[in-house]
């Protein structure tokens, strides 16, 4: 990473629209599966004010400089670089937590994103949710972006209100990730399919991660989920990283748990509701 | 049917469908009016002035017409639905 050449990088915004539908999870761990590739990645966490990413990623202790100190010239961009503690091509700009999100121009941004993009092969930018300031920073100097929505009718309302504006801003379509699904309500009728959202939303998927205990136990350990080879949701982080990576990664089919069999089982009159 | 569906995890038939469909239908509807940025009563008053424009030229049913938004290829779409009476059959 001491090296002058110029990476090229790609900077690749993660929002959404509406809050808690997985943002910063997703950033971390999409991060992580592709540092874990071998890529040098740094994530920067525009959320302002709400500063989560470095949480996700069990570096909180760490954080002397964050990303207005950068902007505002308090320190240099080296400084503010946060190396995490497993992957060594990884690294993080969190966000001040004593600011709010006018504390950076979509200029600054921009520049910003100019200047890691010569040092980092994929620079990932957590966007807060809202479509004000702080989404406006968080795409103002991103070459793509991708669209995290759960399956339920407000997320996918506010998804379809945030792919209108990234298109507004003359942004390629994003990419759209599906977070959360849980198969049984689906099979059951109960919850709406990505099939569903992506015929309502009607851009590119890139990624399905289904609910999973695992990533509830990987954050409170701040450790990244798609660094767990047993973990499905993991397994989902790492299908998108080789996405990102121009790969055909299939897409995983959203089984239940001894689902077939149960299913056979139930079908064939023994035990349980049809 | 039967047992294939439920190995496969179809809902069978159309009365017990899941929420799932409950859900879809109101996005569709919600989407259709945060696009158009049309109310009920604006499509209510198209309706009703449609409907004196087109009796000039034509016996239509005014009662059935029916006006909505749908989504459909490259946006949404007003589709109205106007029946219109034949002439000399005497349905008045």
């Amino acid at each position: 990473m001491e090296e002058q050449q110029d990476r090229n990088g790609r900077v690749i915004t993660i929002t959404s629209g509406k809050g808690g539908v997985g943002k910063t999870t997703t950033t971390a761990n999409v991060g992580a599966a592709l540092a874990a590739r071998g890529k040098s990645v740094v994530l920067v966490d525009a959320d302002i004010g709400l500063r989560n990413l470095d949480i996700v990623l069990g570096l909180e202790n760490r954080i002397v400089y964050d990303i207005v100190d950068v902007v505002e010239g308090r320190c240099r961009l080296r400084q503010a670089l946060i190396r995490d503690k497993r992957l060594a091509t990884l690294s993080l700009i969190p966000a001040a937590q004593t600011r709010d999100k006018e504390a950076v121009s979509p200029e600054q941004m921009r520049e910003l994103c100019a200047e890691l993009r010569q040092q980092f092969d994929f620079i990932l930018i957590d966007s807060p949710a809202g479509i004000e300031r702080g989404f406006r920073n968080a795409i103002a100097g991103a070459d793509e972006v991708l669209v995290v929505t759960n399956p339920e009718v407000s997320a996918v309302r506010d998804a379809d209100r945030i792919i209108g504006l990234v298109e507004a801003a003359e942004l390629p379509p994003p990419r759209l990730i599906v977070n959360r699904i849980d198969p049984e309500l689906v099979q059951r009728g109960d919850m709406l399919s990505v099939d569903d959202v992506l015929e309502i939303l009607a851009i590119p998927l890139i990624g399905v991660v289904p609910a999973d205990e695992s990533i509830v136990t990987a954050t409170n350990r701040g450790e990244p989920v798609a660094l767990d080879s047993q973990s499905r949701a993991g397994q989902a982080f790492r299908d998108i990283a080789a996405r990102l990576l121009g790969e055909d990664v299939p897409f995983q089919p959203l089984e239940l748990p001894n689902g077939v069999w149960r299913r056979m089982l139930r079908a064939l009159g023994f035990g349980g509701r049809a | 049917m039967g047992w294939l569906d439920t190995l496969f995890g179809r809902q069978s038939g159309g009365a017990l469908r899941g929420s799932a469909q409950v859900a879809k239908q109101r996005l569709v509807e919600v989407l259709v009016y945060d696009h158009v940025k049309v109310t009920p009563d604006v499509l209510e008053a198209i309706r009703s002035e449609m409907c004196q424009i087109l009796s000039r030229h034509l016996d239509i049913d005014a009662d059935r017409i029916e006006i909505s938004i749908v989504r459909g290829e490259g946006g949404e779409r007003l589709i109205a639905n106007v029946p219109v009476r034949r002439a000399g059959t005497g349905r008045r």
